[in-house]
């Protein structure tokens, strides 16, 4: 018998949400002119990050994270889409996100869209990013951002959040038990 | 008698106390695991390291500067209901004894404009200015991970 699908949402290590919130889609512009599309794929789960890359800190602290995670998934950690989504498009341009997630592992992908559709995810995600107008800093400003993992299911549903600064081991738990 | 040729050399340990706040091996601060995340594919990186006061008083940095870096900035990130805030600080005070340890997703050095690409065993100079107009040399380590 298979187990109701709230107990199933109980096992996760990070925070269940539940039920599971059903995500539209979403199309990026890539800079070698293909379009990546959040639209679910069967037996590939997804993680979702929402960061910039003049972020020096929180951002590259998480992607060395899943990349350490991916190497302890082994082969399946091919199969897990890994996207950090830029919440800067004002100054990452799709090729500096996608060149900023890549320099961890070759399978991230890094994505900027135009204002429009990076605001459209942020919403559906319930992500939140803010320029920081009080924090001075020579690169310009500094934005405050969702720090949280965002854990999608082969489905396209968001099924859990992971704060950050939880463990490798817990990520690697849960995208495991989503593959 | 002590010969004459002897004193330079007596005198000479003396001499350098008085000129080594600027060493970390010899100065206010001990700095040990410092570290900078490889960042390559970005105008910001990170640096951390762990600074402990063996003054005979509280320490006080405010600022940073490195040759590899346009800008080294002290930063504290703080997590607040899911969302990291990223805060300058003016002045980062140690005292007497204690020790500070900057880390990931907290207190850290936000280096702007990196000179150069880097890559894991690589050195960053870095330079801590105290409030009293000593400073501290650090040379950090570059690391694809946190130690």
């Amino acid at each position: 018998m298979l187990p109701a699908c709230d107990q199933l949402d109980r096992q996760f290590a990070g925070v269940a949400v539940n039920p599971p919130t059903e995500l539209p889609s979403f199309s990026f512009g890539r800079s070698d002119g293909s379009t990546y599309t959040t639209a679910p794929e069967d037996g590939r789960p997804m993680v979702v990050f929402f960061g910039y890359t003049h972020c020096p800190d929180v951002c590259p602290t998480t992607l060395a994270d899943w990349q350490a995670v991916k190497r302890m998934l082994g082969r399946d950690g091919d199969r897990v889409r890994w996207l950090f989504v830029s919440v800067d498009p004002e100054r990452d341009t799709p090729a500096l996100a996608d060149r900023y997630a890549q320099q961890f592992d070759s399978t991230f992908v890094g994505l900027s869209g135009d204002s429009a559709t990076t605001a459209g995810i942020m919403s559906a995600f319930g992500a939140s990013a803010v320029r920081d107008p009080g924090a001075a800093s020579a690169v310009g400003y500094l934005v405050s951002h969702s720090s949280q993992l965002f854990l999608v299911d082969d489905r396209g549903r968001l099924v859990a959040l992971h704060a950050f600064g939880t463990g490798r081991e817990e990520l690697a738990a849960d995208l495991k038990r989503l593959l | 008698m002590l010969p004459l040729l002897l004193l330079p050399l007596l005198l000479l340990p003396a001499a350098a106390c008085g000129d080594s706040h600027d060493l970390a091996t010899a100065g206010p601060l001990a700095v040990t695991d410092a570290w900078v995340r490889v960042t390559n594919a970005t105008k910001a990186g990170a640096m951390y390291m762990t600074l402990k006061n063996r003054d005979t008083a509280t320490v006080i940095i405010i600022g940073a500067g490195s040759s590899d870096a346009r800008a080294a900035e002290l930063h504290e990130t703080m997590q607040m209901e899911n969302m990291a805030h990223m805060a300058p600080i003016d002045s980062l005070p140690i005292a007497r004894g204690a020790s500070l340890s900057m880390q990931p997703g907290g207190v850290h050095i936000m280096l702007v404009d990196l000179a150069r690409e880097m890559a894991p065993g690589d050195s960053v100079p870095l330079v801590l200015r105290h409030a009293d107009g000593r400073a501290t040399n650090v040379m950090a380590t570059v690391r694809a991970d946190q130690p």
